[in-house]
């Protein structure tokens, strides 16, 4: 069972749709894969028209690892599972601080209900607490969806600083870059700068600034169902090809 | 989209009507999925009903073969075209479910039709799919049934529950066969007999019966579907001689001669084909009967039943379907299809159950006295008349068994059962040893001769070199079948104690003695 995070500091980068369409393309692929809305919004439940759980409250998710179990809802593609997110979950990072052992919780809790799955997926919050870390430790793999803007720059190198501080591996993070404008320069000039920094650790699939995605909130389906032959569509499943091989390996759906 | 359903399904007698699961559900809707076209089909079966029997239906369509189980399930595998029996198909789920057929048997048609699949998603005010129903539509002759698979989607254990409930079962796959094969007939009915039976009831409830299996059976021979369309049509006819044979005083003499010489003419041109299908079928046992330096031999004597096999199926097809069969059968049958049968002769109006015991006890003491009579030194002749005597008791004891209750004569059967196992290997051994020294060689069918009838290389007919591996492997089977019956004559003295025990003739005695009218 692999465990991948999609996260950013910042709100509104593209995050929740990169973990829809993500997590779309890998049970198609044939792996079993379990979504986890963590984040509050719950816009990942959405996309996949599955209500909020009303079952799963914050200290349940981390004391009795069979809710989790219960609050899993198949979607309706083949081998992908959602688990809706809970306002209750706002709470979370409180919750956990006061908790003992705390990080290695969500481990737990996951592995609990992911029994069942090849990779799940963590749609994570916009904000660093203890939660992020928990997933940052959990995961195998953390993308960082990042515009390619000066701030952006800033908020990624934030980040890898935090993990050298906390101990975690730099290896985790794959950043790619998310709403790309091509016809700005700004984009371009970012783009440039941030591959000769980072190097092989950005992804060189990029995800289009693209109206389609924006209309995920109407269509309520991954841009591959919806829209298919979009430029969208083609750049996740970009996106997915180049994440695939630094995964462990899947196994069929049955 | 798949054009069958797995997994656990139940039964709709019709159509299938989306309003029930409005009603289970609200605020809910359906959506349709996926649908193929409507493709043909085949309701298939052995002869015997044996799919049915176990519970099963079986349907085939475009290259696959679909089992329904009583449980529900639907197990499906593609299965090469012109598969016909359970060796056809290939190992797995379908063929084990099938594990009941027998493997001498073809499947046949019972019906056919059209059949169609669709998935339907049932949604939510979301527009979330909230569960999905797998159909099947088989349609034939104007009857249509619905298999139907609820699929539960994780998490939605409410809906899915609510739905299952609202959604009715007509029953098992039985239903199926009954729906789209109405009418269809038993080939091998139970004799029908009225309360307070008659002898001559009795008599004709099983000639009915065995003319039944008798008609239904010569579509499969003059076909050659399979090698047991003839045995059951013979089984049949034994069944229908015993009765002529046996049942005493039931008929007037000259009408018991009469259907005596005519069913026994009928059955008369049956013999050959089914000793040499026995052959054929028993192949692989003869082989192993001598050792592979003699095998050669044997393949030019099976080749040889092949080859008459053929031709005697032919024969016997024409037969079948000759006017003269046609007449023969039919005048035959004409004494049972009038109203009170054929003439009544003196004990016809006898009860059957005085009756029978009479004619039980009787034959009973015969067998008893011919078995008691058999020692080392008793020749051959007088184990084959005990096998005769067994058998004719053991048919009065299966003809009268409904009228005695269905398990009464059971522990009768028993030891008889087992002493006519033992009596039926010495038999074979003994009638396939002499078949085997009448067949002739060099008849001019050989490998070894010319059209002007000259021994190749100038030697003279049935000293060939193929004559000669014939003869080589017929001697040696002689010599083991030979051993065979002297083995088995050994086995047969060993049964005949546990025949003549005391128990056993305290329960014939019960049964049977001073019961008579």
């Amino acid at each position: 069972m692999t465990t991948i995070a999609c996260y950013s500091n910042k709100g509104g980068v593209g995050k929740t749709a990169a973990a829809v369409n993500l997590a779309h393309l890998a049970a198609a692929s044939g792996r079993r894969t379990l979504l986890c809305d963590l984040d509050p919004q719950g816009a990942s439940g959405f996309y996949f028209r599955v209500k909020p759980s009303s079952k799963l409250t914050r200290d349940r998710l981390f004391t009795k690892a069979d809710r989790v179990a219960e609050a899993i809802r198949e979607s309706d593609y083949p081998g992908l599972d959602i688990l809706p997110s809970n306002l209750s979950f706002r709470d979370f990072d409180v919750f956990l601080a006061a908790m003992k052992n705390s990080r290695s919780r969500l481990k737990k809790a996951l592995k609990a209900a992911g029994a069942d799955y090849d990779l799940i997926i963590l749609d994570c919050p916009p904000n660093i607490s203890t939660l992020s870390e928990n997933v940052f430790r959990a995961a195998s793999r953390v993308l960082v969806p990042v515009i390619p803007t000066t701030l952006s720059e800033r908020t990624l190198e934030q980040l890898h600083a935090f993990f050298d501080e906390t101990g975690l591996s730099r290896k985790k993070l794959v950043p790619f870059f998310s709403m790309v404008q091509a016809q700005k320069v700004l984009h371009r000039e970012t783009m440039a700068r941030l591959r000769e920094g980072y190097g092989a650790a950005m992804l060189e699939a990029a995800i289009p600034f693209s109206a389609d995605i924006e209309k995920m909130g109407e269509d309520r389906a991954p841009v591959g169902v919806s829209r298919p032959r979009s430029a969208a569509a083609r750049a996740y499943g970009a996106v997915w090809a180049e994440l695939e091989p630094k995964l462990a390996r899947k196994s069929k759906i049955a | 989209m798949q054009a069958y359903i797995q997994g656990t399904t139940r039964l709709l007698a019709g159509p299938f009507d989306a309003g029930a699961l409005a009603a289970a559900l609200p605020g809910h809707r359906t959506v349709e999925d996926a649908a193929d076209p409507p493709r043909p089909f085949r309701l298939l079966d052995s002869f015997d009903g044996a799919v049915r029997g176990a519970d099963q239906a079986l349907i085939e369509s475009g290259g696959r073969w679909l089992v329904v189980t009583g449980a529900g399930a639907v197990l499906a595998a593609e299965v090469p075209k012109g598969a016909r029996r359970l060796a056809d198909l290939p190992e797995g789920p379908v063929r084990d479910a099938l594990s009941q057929v027998s493997a001498l048997r073809s499947f046949r048609t019972l019906a056919e039709g059209r059949m169609a699949s669709r998935r339907i998603g049932i949604v939510d005010e979301e527009g979330k799919t909230v569960a999905r129903l797998d159909l099947l539509a088989l349609t034939a002759g104007g009857a249509e049934v619905t298999l139907m698979a609820l699929r539960a989607l994780r998490g939605y254990g409410a809906a899915f529950r609510a739905l299952a409930a609202a959604l009715p079962a007509a029953g098992g796959p039985g239903e199926i066969t009954a729906r789209l094969a109405p009418g269809l007939i038993d080939p091998k009915p139970q004799p029908v007999l009225p309360d307070d039976p008659t002898a001559a009831d009795v008599a004709h409830a099983i000639i009915r019966a065995g003319l039944v299996t008798m008609r239904e059976t010569e579509a499969g021979i003059v076909e050659d579907r399979d090698t047991e369309y003839l045995h059951d049509h013979r089984v049949a006819l034994r069944r229908i001689r015993a009765v002529v044979g046996l049942f005493q005083g039931v008929w007037p003499e000259e009408t018991r001669a009469e259907l005596k010489a005519g069913f026994g003419a009928l059955m008369a041109r049956t013999g050959r084909l089914r000793d040499l299908d026995v052959y054929l079928l028993d192949r692989a046992a003869f082989f192993d009967l001598v050792p592979a330096s003699l095998h050669p031999g044997l393949d030019l004597l099976f080749a040889r039943f092949a080859k008459d096999r053929a031709a005697e199926r032919r024969a016997l097809a024409r037969w079948l379907q000759s006017p003269d069969y046609a007449a023969a059968r039919d005048g035959l049958a004409a004494h049972f299809n009038v109203p009170g049968g054929p003439p009544h002769g003196p004990e016809a109006d006898t009860p059957a159950l005085p009756y029978a015991s009479a004619l039980l006890w009787r034959r009973y003491r015969k067998t008893v006295t011919a078995a008691a009579a058999i020692g080392p030194e008793t020749p051959d002749e007088e184990v084959h008349e005990l096998r005769i005597h067994a058998k004719k008791l053991r048919y009065l004891l299966e003809a009268f068994a409904p009228v005695f209750g269905p398990k009464a004569l059971r522990p009768l059967v028993k030891p008889l059962k087992a002493l006519q196992e033992e009596l039926g290997l010495f038999n074979d051994a003994s009638v396939q040893r002499a078949a085997l020294q009448a067949i002739p060689l060099g008849d001019g069918r050989k490998a070894g001769r010319d059209k002007a009838g000259r021994g190749k290389a100038g030697r003279g007919p049935g000293h060939g070199k193929d004559d000669l591996a014939l003869a080589a492997s017929l001697g040696a089977l002689t010599a083991v079948l030979d051993q065979r019956q002297r083995s088995q004559r050994q086995r047969v003295e060993a049964g005949l104690a546990q025949f003549l025990a005391p128990e056993v003739r305290d329960s014939y005695s019960a049964q049977f003695r001073h019961k008579g009218a």
